[in-house]
């Protein structure tokens, strides 16, 4: 990375070439007051708040450092008399109109209004009460508040809605005084994100869920991981006595270490966490005595379950018993319970739940771990080839990623894709193909040869196919993110890309990265703003001319050319597979073949949070059948799910802010997930509960009860883990897991050619190519996926059900 | 969704910018022309022909003064209230034509006929006191004058 | 006197229509540019007249369009500022619905010296019957190959847009003009980079004024030299002034720089109406500091003269106030239009002119605190130079410059003292 060193009030020091002074400032210990300044949105300079005199090249007037790239040799002073001035001023007209109603807002003590008025602002106040002009709050969607007379108009939300979330659903209205956040109805259609409500630095734009809850300083702030999609964005759990009651995104460069999402986090990080508190929960085991479920003591229950497994494996012997767990469950719980089916139960037949339909982690791991791609790693790629499945929808981070790297870097975004999708808008190109023809597309890539007949089987033209493979030849680094739509052989092959489609050499690398920012430079589409507004929207804010933060900083990039994000489906699917809780490796049945067995080879099934009977959609009455057959079914469970009803044990387990382990994201970054309360009612975590059955069983697992002693063993002999340990892991924040890359000498390349040949030959070439546009709202996908979490939650779940008939509620107005 | 000839003129404006946002202004003029006002389905209307997203032009149509977003009078009234006005009897005119038609300043008379608005300078202003009734200008007017105007408008 | 700009004012009915225009030695600077100029040598010819922007700021023309650069991947423009909205100001109206053909010339030399195929006329919306004088007279110029895709044989393409602002005064600052041609609400931008390297649609832009450009066609018929000649060393040729407020005949009138501004006030506009006497004027619309009848008796009419006076020529909106005029009043006037007029984009602007204005209200009640007049001085202050853009000096220049000079004015809407102990004490 090129520094330039530069002279801060008296003090030389260095700063990354072209990185915002403002920025550069805070690097080097210096705090400049700001509003409107917020790393990663198009500068704005509005606020006033960052001004600073430059002496070297000497600049009449005082700058703002928001908006200032540093140059070598620049001088530069923030503290003078004159500058406080300034400051104090601006407050002072921040607060003129202001209602300073701080005792009864919901931002007092984290409001950065606040914050800089104690550090920046007078003592006094000339404006008075009769001096200033009402405006009334109101609130502006189902989860978001407005005060607008608390409002700085420094427009982080509006550009956090479209820079972030290419949403725009929010925006100023009116001029001048009058200027207000709102939009067009006065109500918000969004995905629902909350990030304008986090960025907001006052009590202008709040979440409704949280309104009058509680006070920032009241509660307990946990630094932990999300559990949903295996994103795995780090956040900040917010608890009071025990009620977990609010997760804001935790920014990993400032506000605490480690995180790996910015200031970002979707609306099911956000908004469902209420499901932790549904009064449905499971507070104590049950046991089935004839009809129904009834409660029972821990000891009761795990007896039973003890004794009646040993009595089944006794009986048929340990391969009648079948463990299955859900993706979503610590690397922790995912180990106690293969250990649990290797040494206790004795049976290879234990899987992490994954459908045919979820991305095949043996097939991509077949010869090895190819480079894992993070979220920064994305957001400093060259190229993004995006093959299936709707990031924005699915993996919200991962689409936040994709559009930071387009609209920060000029990255050039390339979808191959059955199904609409917004990135499509950030898109150099985006070829719409054939359903279930994705496969083809890698056949295509690692064999000139078949691009004719690939694209055929796509639906597509030959040439959109080599125009794709030309750029991906022609990049320097790659980050290829990839959803279900890629099957078997085609995940395998894969790992033949970085031999097919080499490091160009520097100057073609170069000169085609050149070529490309040329290129954006003189588009100016016809729809400026819905189709890139990376570039066109603001053509003189792009990064050639204006360099906004990330110029600067070192590219993130990866040991190879190729890197890869496996879009997984839950929180923790890739750590169950490096745990090796999957029939893939132990060789017993998959848990699909388990439940099929079930009566049959199979008696009993120990499920770990999986909810197969709802999982399996149009054939649930089909599962829940063969479920029946069932000598025992022991269930680990939040809820009485559809699956949990069938039970004869349910076991009352924790929630993710209940428990403590680690989890790993599709990044193949390990994170430590915190205890944020106490268990609910009689809750115990999974792993303890396991162990405890085990001990019953007769097998010590030697872990003394201690959850560290469970990722100490996991250290040890888990390929990649070796040196970590719960306390690194919370204190360093998200570590990488690095393992042996692929060996290629052990790729069988004519029997892989030949299987992709067959791939491409099974498309059906009569499926007419899907060329809708998305209308429905973003994130609906997600919500649907992660039913066992979103029916429970109160906040979203209502409109889940009104979701399609949904007409937007009138706007409720409070008096102000 | 606007007359043909009112399509056909949008259609022209837009091929004088290489960006279709870029004819928003005279399109909404055009809105406002055919419906009295900017409505809610113009909004939805121009987002759509413009390739902008509703509140990209929400936002447009809000900041900028000659549009409305509420019906408004068949005649907007609009007296210059600026110095140069000012100094030559702004003022009177205003509450001249307040007390003729019965209606405050901002708003419409009953029948929906006239809108009374005081504006910012009008460019008139070695010409002031400016009345302006729509697009039509009438400089250096008086309280008489005025009044035919209104005398001339009302009857139509 | 010379007349560069009005010479076609007289005329029955002006000179829309071309033939009038051509009759009257219409377009033949723009014959004379293709036969005799290349486009380096018009910005040379430009920068030798020393003509400087009329639209406010005063910036030497040529100098700017010597700024754009010669290579460009996006296209260049040229940009007709028209949205004559500072307050006094009538002058570009007049020019363009007496004589549109004349900056039509103007404009196609420029976009010829500049390289600009595709040009706009930014127009505010208030002006829509002189936006269709324009428009065709326009049609005229493309009829007789003025304008199109081979202007008059040269192979040089011009093509000339109207396009209508909507009530905004901010949309008169370059940037902010620039937003709003592309679609967009009128905030201005941040500089650098300049309009002329990144402007509209991100190409290199000039933007002047309408009366700029239309000395343009003079300029390149009788040279640089002849129409510095004009006014005085440093301020070249001739300014349209418009004469509003307590004279007797108000209007637009040409004058060299360098014009005495009492001779005007008296000769030209036949002075103040029944005979009371001068108060303040304020020489260059309303946002430059205001001046008093001494400071205006010693005052021509150029940039450094004013700048003597601690004002500025401005736009060239002479506004005069005659003895019976409350400067307390005026100035709340001022106020009242920058505070509906502020973009809202930046704090002191915004909420400054709020501020001020509640000051203004209270005290237009007679309800003034003691301190008020240094509050408003103070505020005044606090958005000075510390804005965004130059309208929060606008806004604050009147203010400070009323104070300063009209005290007594603003002292005598101070409620008294007992008054407001009372208050203080309910
Ligand atoms: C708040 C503000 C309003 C302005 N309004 C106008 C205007 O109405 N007309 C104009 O020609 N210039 C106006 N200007 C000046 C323009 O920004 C710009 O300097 C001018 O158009 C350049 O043209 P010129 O060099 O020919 O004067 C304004 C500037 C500011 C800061
Ligand atoms: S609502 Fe908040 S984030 Fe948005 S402009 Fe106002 S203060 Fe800024
Ligand atoms: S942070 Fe620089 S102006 Fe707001």
């Amino acid at each position: 990375m090129e520094t330039v060193k530069i002279t801060i009030n008296g003090q030389e020091v260095a700063a990354p070439k072209g990185e915002l002074l403002i920025e550069a400032c805070e690097m080097n210990g210096v705090y400049l007051p700001r509003f409107c300044h917020f790393r990663g949105l198009t500068p704005q300079a509005s606020c006033r708040m960052c001004v600073v005199r430059v002496d070297n090249p000497k600049i009449p007037k005082l700058q703002t450092a928001c908006t200032m790239p540093v140059s070598d040799g620049m001088v530069v002073t923030t503290d003078s008399q004159e500058i406080e001035e300034v400051r104090s001023a601006m407050i002072e007209f921040l607060l003129s109109n202001h209602p300073v109603d701080c005792p009864v807002c919901d931002r007092a003590g984290e409001c950065e209004l606040q914050d800089q008025t104690y550090g920046f602002g007078e003592d006094r106040t000339r404006s008075q009460y009769d001096d200033k002009e009402n405006f009334l709050e109101r609130q502006i969607s189902p989860f978001i508040y407005n005060d607008p007379q608390r409002c700085v108009v420094c427009k982080r939300c509006t550009r956090v809605c479209e820079e972030w979330m290419d949403e725009f659903a929010i925006t100023t209205v009116n001029r001048g005084s009058q200027t207000l956040i709102s939009s067009f109805s006065g109500w918000v259609e969004c995905s629902d994100c909350g990030n304008c409500v986090d960025v907001c630095p006052t009590g202008t734009l709040l979440h409704v869920p949280y309104k009058y809850v509680a006070r920032p300083w009241d509660l307990k702030q946990t630094p932990t991981v999300c559990n949903f999609c295996s994103d795995g964005c780090s956040m900040l759990a917010g608890s009071r006595s025990e009620k977990l009651i609010r997760t804001v995104a935790r920014d990993g460069r400032g506000r605490t270490a480690g995180g790996i999402n910015h200031d970002f986090l979707c609306s099911l990080g956000r908004y469902t966490i209420d499901f932790v508190h549904n009064r449905q929960r499971v507070d104590r085991p049950m046991v089935r005595r004839g009809e129904h479920l009834v409660p029972a003591t821990w000891d009761e229950a795990l007896n039973f379950v003890a004794q009646r497994l040993s009595e089944i494996k006794a009986q048929n012997g340990g391969e009648s018993i079948g463990v299955i767990s859900a993706g979503r469950l610590m690397n922790e719980d995912q180990y106690v319970l293969r250990r649990f089916a290797e040494e206790t139960i004795g049976t290879k037949n234990a899987d992490f739940y994954h459908d045919d339909d979820e991305v095949d982690l043996a097939a991509f791991f077949k010869y090895g771990t190819p480079a894992i791609a993070t979220q920064e790693h994305i957001q400093s790629a060259d190229t993004i080839l995006l093959i299936g499945s709707d990031p924005n929808e699915e993996n919200p981070l991962t689409a936040f990623s994709i559009r930071w790297a387009v609209r920060q870097k000029a990255a050039r975004l390339v979808i191959v894709n059955s199904m609409p999708s917004r990135l499509e808008r950030q898109a150099q190109t985006a070829v719409r193909v054939r359903e279930g023809s994705e496969p083809a597309l890698i056949h295509a890539l690692v064999d000139e040869s078949r691009i004719n007949d690939a694209a055929s089987a796509m639906g597509v033209d030959a040439g959109q196919i080599s125009d794709i493979r030309r750029v991906l030849v022609e990049s320097a680094k790659v980050v290829v993110i990839f959803g279900d739509e890629l099957r078997s052989a085609a995940v395998e092959a894969l790992a033949l890309l970085e031999e097919t489609l080499a490091t160009p050499n520097p100057e073609v690398a170069e000169a085609s990265r050149k070529a490309h920012i040329d290129a954006l430079q003189r588009a100016v589409k016809s729809s400026n703003s819905t189709q890139k507004p990376s570039i066109n929207e603001n053509p003189y804010t792009y990064i050639v001319e204006h360099p906004t933060l990330e110029v600067a900083a070192e590219p993130v990039s990866s040991a190879t050319k190729f890197s890869f994000v496996p879009l997984v489906r839950y929180s923790n699917s890739m750590g169950a597979w490096q745990m090796g809780l999957d029939s893939a490796g132990t060789g017993g049945l998959s848990a699909q073949a388990m439940i099929n067995a079930a009566g049959g080879s199979i008696k009993a099934l120990y499920i770990a949070g999986e909810d197969v009977v709802s999982k399996a959609g149009g054939n649930a009455s089909i599962v829940r059948s063969q479920l029946e057959k069932l000598d025992l079914l022991v269930v680990q469970e939040m809820f009485l799910t559809d699956t949990a009803e069938l039970a004869d044990v349910v076991l009352p387990v924790t929630s993710f802010a209940e428990a403590q382990g680690t989890q790993v994201n599709n990044g193949s970054q390990v994170q430590f997930v915190r205890r944020t309360i106490p268990p609910v009612g009689q809750a115990r975590p999974d792993w303890m509960i396991v162990t405890q059955v085990a001990r019953l069983m007769g097998t010590d697992f030697n872990f003394q009860g201690q959850l560290k002693n469970v990722f100490k063993e996991i250290a040890e002999k888990i390929d990649g883990y070796s040196g970590l340990s719960h306390n690194l892991l919370a204190n360093e924040g998200a570590t990488i897991i690095r393992r042996a890359l692929p060996d290629s000498g052990r790729i069988d390349h004519a029997d892989l050619h030949n299987r992709l040949a067959m791939l491409t030959a099974a498309i059906d070439r009569s499926v007419a190519v899907d060329s809708s546009e998305l209308t429905a709202k973003a994130g609906s996908r997600l919500q649907n996926r992660y039913p066992l979490i979103t029916r429970y939650s109160e906040m979203i779940s209502p409109k889940l059900a009104e979701e399609s008939a949904l007409e937007a509620p009138a706007p409720v107005i409070f008096p102000a | 969704m606007f007359s043909e000839a009112n399509e056909k003129k949008l259609d022209e404006i837009m091929t004088h910018y290489p960006v279709k946002r870029s004819a928003i202004l005279p399109a909404l003029y055009i809105a406002q022309d055919e419906h009295g006002y900017v409505t809610d389905d113009d909004i939805r209307y121009l987002a759509k022909r413009l390739d902008m997203r509703i509140n990209e032009v929400e936002e447009v149509v809000t900041f900028y003064t000659m549009y409305s977003r509420k019906p408004i009078g068949k005649y907007k009234l609009q007296v210059c209230r600026t110095l140069s006005c000012m100094l030559m009897g702004a003022e009177q005119i205003t509450e001249h034509i307040s007390h003729r038609l019965g209606c405050g300043i901002g708003e419409t008379t009953p029948d929906g006929k006239f809108t009374l608005q005081e504006v910012e300078c009008l460019g008139y202003c070695d010409l002031a006191p400016v009345l302006q009734v729509n697009f039509d200008y009438h400089e250096k007017v008086t309280s008489e004058s005025v009044d035919k105007v209104i005398d001339g408008l009302q009857q139509k | 006197m010379t007349k560069v700009l009005t010479n076609r004012f007289d005329l029955k009915g002006g000179a829309c229509d071309i033939d009038v225009y051509l009759k009257t030695g219409g377009y033949q600077a723009l014959a004379r540019t293709f036969k005799d100029f290349t486009p380096d040598q018009v910005i040379e010819e430009v920068k030798k007249s020393a003509l400087r922007g009329r639209g406010g700021a005063g910036f030497p023309t040529g100098m700017k369009w010597g700024f754009v650069p010669k290579e460009s991947k996006r296209p260049k423009y040229v940009v007709c500022n028209a949205d004559e909205s500072e307050p006094g100001t009538g002058k570009d109206r007049d020019l363009m619905r007496y004589d549109p053909h004349l900056l039509i010339e103007g404009m196609i030399i420029a976009a010829y010296a500049l390289g600009a195929r595709d040009n706009y006329i930014y127009i505010r919306g208030e002006y829509w019957y002189i936006k269709e004088i324009l428009e065709k007279a326009i049609a005229q110029a493309y009829e007789r190959g003025y304008l199109g895709k081979n202007v008059l044989g040269s192979g040089f393409e011009c093509n000339l847009y109207v396009h209508p602002g909507a009530g905004a005064y901010i949309c008169g600052e370059e940037t902010a003009l620039l937003e709003s041609l592309e679609g967009k609400r009128g905030h201005p931008r941040l500089k650098p980079p300049f309009p002329a390297v990144v402007g509209l649609y991100g190409g290199p832009t000039i933007v002047n004024n309408v009366e700029t450009l239309a000395a343009v066609p003079w300029i390149i018929q009788n040279g640089g030299e002849a129409y510095k000649a004009l006014g005085t060393e440093k301020s070249g040729g001739t300014k349209l002034f418009t004469v509003s407020g307590h004279v007797n005949r108000p209007g637009n009138y040409e004058v060299a720089m360098g014009y005495p501004l009492m001779s005007m006030v008296n000769n030209e506009c036949g002075g103040i109406p029944g005979g009371r006497k001068l108060k303040a004027i304020i020489p260059g619309g309303s946002s430059v500091p205001i001046i008093t009848a001494e400071e205006a008796e010693k005052v021509n009419l150029d940039y450094e003269s004013m700048g003597t006076v601690g004002s500025m020529l401005g736009s060239g909106g002479v506004i005069v106030m005659d003895e019976t005029v409350d400067i307390f009043e005026t100035t709340m006037n001022v106020t009242h239009f920058y505070k509906h007029e502020s973009c809202g984009w930046c704090t002191p602007c915004r909420e400054g002119t709020r501020w001020l204005f509640k000051v203004f209200e209270r005290m237009h009640r007679y309800e003034g605190r003691p301190g008020d007049v240094e509050l408003l001085y103070d505020l005044a202050d606090k958005i000075l130079g510390k804005s965004f853009c130059p309208l929060g000096d606008a806004a604050a220049m009147p203010v400070q410059s009323a104070i300063q000079k009209f005290r007594d004015d603003f002292d005598r809407r101070i409620k008294s003292t007992l008054v407001q102990i009372n208050t203080a004490a309910d």
